[in-house]
């Protein structure tokens, strides 16, 4: 397997707090890279790293040696770092504008393209979320007007039509009712053809469906790291209840 | 409920009620003693430069069922104009300004600067208005005259009004100037504000799609903040409307000529009802005093709609937390 | 040529270092625009304690005069008498009408009237006051140039201030704090004096230091309420002139001698320093209502033993009364 992401002893203090507290972790280009945690494990932040959202936050310092694509993350110019990492949020956060302009927000921020290609692209981007049918006639409709499910394709949508090489998941389902959740679930297996997917999520089950990888995380840490999602390596007591209370 | 309460709830419910009756006293108290003003200058008032109190030596005579002096006229065009231009280049001057210094603040700097800065802003608001006038006629007037102003004279003269001649430091300009400072920390406030509580998730969506600092802060101004931008700008109007002291130090204080250039003296409304008082207390007919009523009450009207308009446009939400302002 | 599998590669992108250049060009201006406030700011307490620094000595700080002769002392203690004056017409009207607006209120369209009335008149401009206090408060009621007309020409100003910064403080409460007090029996009388008033005292008293340093400041309403006393303090409350800093200043740099533009330096700089001291006291509320709660917490400990705190199901189970109430 190919790694795109090589993560190294990577360090996040919020103020005197540690969040994340020396993890190495490896991500794999085409797959479904799922990490797992209990609440406040670091699992978010984790995910802020890797395309400086934190560089915006106040008090947080990051520390580590992180690769992408072989060259030092700190290296990238962050806006350019931003279009090859995408993400998509815990809840979905479409803008106050209409679902075309939700989606070809960031092609028209990024890059200059004539109307019919940024037709073509938002149309692609919305294919590939399986949205483009639902609402290929309301294309001007305000996006508050769609379902939670539909909002949040709209959001991976919205990151895909820059064609990242990774995107980063941030428990995508968890304010979903089941069936959007689902739904959401089929796409993310289908997206790895095309990307290297980072999936967040604290739902066991969710990863045993989707994931190809799968990494523990607890008190700021990976604790274990395995293909599929069975860890069987593992010796401290507090993880192996805590990996108790999810078979649950 | 028992007497104690009722009492209770009853005298808590007449306090809120006083500003209400406060500010219902004032309006019609300076409406009744317009009234005669009103009725003898009629659209005068609004269409004529030249304000004369009359000649006071001969015996009052009797126009539209008022006693006035012989020759008075009360026409409050230049006081007007003079409001409008000043309060006008105040807003062209602080709300880019306000606005970048909010960018800098809100964007740009380390979030442990941002409060002791804003507050640092809001110092402008505080500071008395005769002491910006002090500033004014000791540091501002001087350097205008002998500095800034022959330099837009010479170097902007192709603009329709800066051709004039420079003659003293004070006037639109100066009036200006100061009056920007001193609303320059209100629409700061506003939009520091309005900045803040839009909603983490979509400053956050919109900066990992690649946007940088400016875009994202562009893209507030002009989405999520705007009715607040435009509503504390108007916030700022109503207050440099009003404002007196600083205009009546800084302003020139001409009579009975409109401005001609840039370069020119004023004398706004809240200024000459200062400087005309003075002469118009203990004169025999009073209608002196209607007069400045009547500018009183022009003066207050604008004020109060602007504010109003301030008020609903930017919508309470996006003022509360800059409350204790002085807005 | 545009498929679906297109990648990044293939789309024209915007050049970031055009887009960076504007990043680097608004932070520019921005730290311009800020530079430019400060630089200001600077300038203005530079030249009046300058001014005013080099210029004060004992005698003008202890005698009673004008602009002509003799010190400000007059102005110093008339001040502060009018201010205290405002105060007094404008703080029981202000936290008593804040705390009706907090607890009483049955119909939002009232209270919503209110607010705006509160708001709309801290807009009324400062000589609309002046003149309405001449005409009205000085002639009309003939209370003549005083402090009672002075006072009450600044309390119209320093009341909405207070009003909504009390009434702000008492939003910050915690209303589960209220609602368990309403469910043990407290009625509105306890939960404003044991409740509202004392958790709000840092709240109420940053308010009364902000209007106090508006008022200080204030020329407008008192040049024709208080008009001015160069001969001493006021003898009395009505009918008899009152002396202030801020006449010192206008009147002072107007004037053609030396002297007086040295008493409008040192007026200028005794407003800017208080006005500064008391803003920075009530901006900074939370670090001085964190030194107050620490002086006042066996106070407090006792009010929050006797009437707040609740075992949590009793608190939960009878709070439908105290809800109810609240939530109108």
């Amino acid at each position: 397997m190919e790694k795109i992401i090589e993560i190294r002893d990577l360090k996040v203090n919020a103020g005197k707090k540690e969040i994340i507290n020396g993890l190495d972790i490896d991500i794999y280009a085409n797959r479904v890279n799922t990490i797992v945690g209990p609440s406040g494990g670091g699992k978010s932040t984790l995910l802020r790293c890797l395309n400086r959202l934190t560089d915006l936050e106040p008090g947080i310092r990051v520390n580590g040696n992180v690769t992408f694509q072989g060259k030092n993350l700190m290296d990238y110019d962050d806006v350019e770092l931003r279009r090859e990492i995408g993400m998509v949020f815990q809840r979905p956060n479409p803008f106050p504008m209409s679902i075309y302009d939700n989606v070809a927000f960031g092609l028209k921020l990024q890059a200059k393209v004539s109307k019919s290609v940024m037709d073509m692209m938002v149309q692609n981007a919305l294919e590939e979320v399986g949205l483009y049918d639902e609402v290929r006639d309301n294309l001007k409709r305000h996006a508050n007007t769609l379902s939670g499910g539909q909002q949040q394709r709209l959001c991976i949508a919205r990151a895909l039509i820059l064609r990242p090489k990774v995107l980063m998941m941030d428990e995508p389902t968890s304010s979903l009712d089941p069936v959007s959740k689902g739904r959401i679930e089929d796409l993310i297996k289908g997206l790895k053809e095309k990307y290297t997917v980072i999936l967040v999520t604290h739902d066991m089950s969710q990863a045993r469906k989707v994931s190809d990888y799968t990494n523990l995380i607890y008190n700021g840490k990976i604790v274990a790291s395995s293909e599929g999602t069975e860890f069987t390596d593992i010796e401290d007591q507090d993880v192996k209840d805590y990996l108790g209370e999810l078979a649950e | 409920m028992d007497t104690k309460n009722k009492f209770f709830n009853f005298f808590t419910f007449l306090m809120s009620l006083v500003p209400a009756l406060v500010l219902i006293t004032i309006l019609a108290f300076v409406l009744f003693y317009a009234w005669p003003s009103i009725v003898f200058n009629g659209t005068t008032f609004f269409t004529s430069y030249i304000w004369n109190v009359g000649i006071s030596s001969r015996p009052p005579v009797l126009v539209r069922g008022f006693l006035v002096p012989p020759n008075a006229s009360f026409g409050a065009l230049l006081f007007i104009e003079s409001t409008l231009i000043s309060s006008a280049l105040a807003i062209l001057i602080a709300f880019p300004v306000s606005f970048l210094v909010s960018l800098g603040v809100e964007m740009y700097l380390p979030a442990r600067a941002k409060r002791p800065l804003v507050s640092l802003i809001e110092l402008f608001a505080g500071i008395p208005s005769v002491v910006y006038g002090l500033w004014g006629i000791v540091v501002l007037e001087p350097l205008l005259l002998n500095t800034i102003e022959p330099w837009m004279r010479s170097n902007m003269y192709f603009i329709p009004g800066f051709s004039g001649e420079v003659l003293t430091g004070s006037g639109i300009i100066a009036s200006g100037l100061i009056l920007s400072l001193m609303i320059a920390p209100i629409i700061t406030s506003v939009m520091v504000n309005s900045f803040d509580s839009a909603p983490k998730e979509i400053k956050q969506g919109l900066v990992s799609l690649g946007a940088t600092k400016w875009e994202l802060g562009k893209y507030l101004a002009t989405n999520y903040s705007r009715s607040s931008t435009y509503g504390g700008a108007l916030l700022g109007l109503g207050r440099a409307l009003g404002e007196t002291m600083a205009v009546l130090m800084v302003g020139g204080g001409i009579v009975n000529v409109l401005p001609s250039s840039i370069y020119s003296g004023i004398n706004t409304m809240a200024a000459a009802i200062v400087a005309y008082l003075d002469s118009a207390i203990g004169q025999g007919t009073g209608i002196n005093l209607s007069a400045l009523a009547e500018l009183s009450l022009f003066l207050m009207v604008i004020s109060l709609a602007v504010n109003l308009l301030g008020r609903r446009i930017a919508g309470r939400g996006a003022l509360r937390g800059v409350e204790n302002d002085k807005l | 040529m545009i498929n679906s599998d297109m990648h990044g590669s293939e789309i024209k992108w915007k050049r970031h270092s055009s887009r960076k250049a504007k990043d680097a060009a608004a932070r520019l201006l921005g730290y311009l625009a800020l530079g430019f406030m400060l630089a200001i700011l600077i300038s203005i307490f530079a030249y009046i304690i300058k001014g005013g620094a080099g210029a004060i000595n004992w005698n003008i700080l202890s005698t009673y005069g004008n602009t002509s002769e003799g010190g400000l002392l007059n102005g110093i203690i008339g001040t502060w008498e009018l201010v205290g004056m405002g105060l007094l017409f404008s703080l029981i009207p202000g936290v008593f009408g804040a705390i009706y607006l907090t607890q009483a209120v049955s119909n939002r369209h009232i209270s919503g009237a209110m607010r705006l009335f509160t708001d709309i008149l801290t807009s009324v401009p400062s000589i609309v006051i002046g003149l309405f206090g001449y005409l009205v408060l000085v002639i009309r009621f003939n209370l003549g140039y005083s402090l009672v007309a002075g006072g009450l020409a600044l309390g119209v100003m320093m009341l909405p201030y207070i009003m909504r910064i009390t009434e702000m403080s008492f939003r910050n409460i915690q209303s589960e704090q209220i609602m368990n007090a309403y469910a043990l029996g407290a009625d509105h009388v306890n939960v404003a004096t044991r409740i509202l008033l004392p958790q709000a005292s840092a709240g109420i008293l940053s308010g009364i230091l902000l209007s106090v340093s508006i008022a200080a400041g204030e020329t407008a309403q008192l040049l024709y309420t208080a008009s001015f006393n160069s001969a001493g303090l006021p003898s009395g409350l009505t009918h008899s002139p009152v002396g202030y800093l801020t006449y010192f200043v206008w009147n002072g740099i107007n004037q053609p001698s030396a002297y007086a533009h040295n008493l409008a330096f040192i007026s200028a700089m005794i407003l800017i320093i208080s006005v500064t001291v008391l803003i920075f006291i009530s901006k900074y509320e939370d670090v001085v209502g964190r030194f107050l709660r620490r002086v006042f917490a066996p106070l407090g400990a006792v009010i929050n033993r006797v009437f707040i705190e609740s075992p949590p199901e009793q608190g939960v189970k009878g709070k439908s009364k105290g809800e109810k109430e609240w939530k109108k």
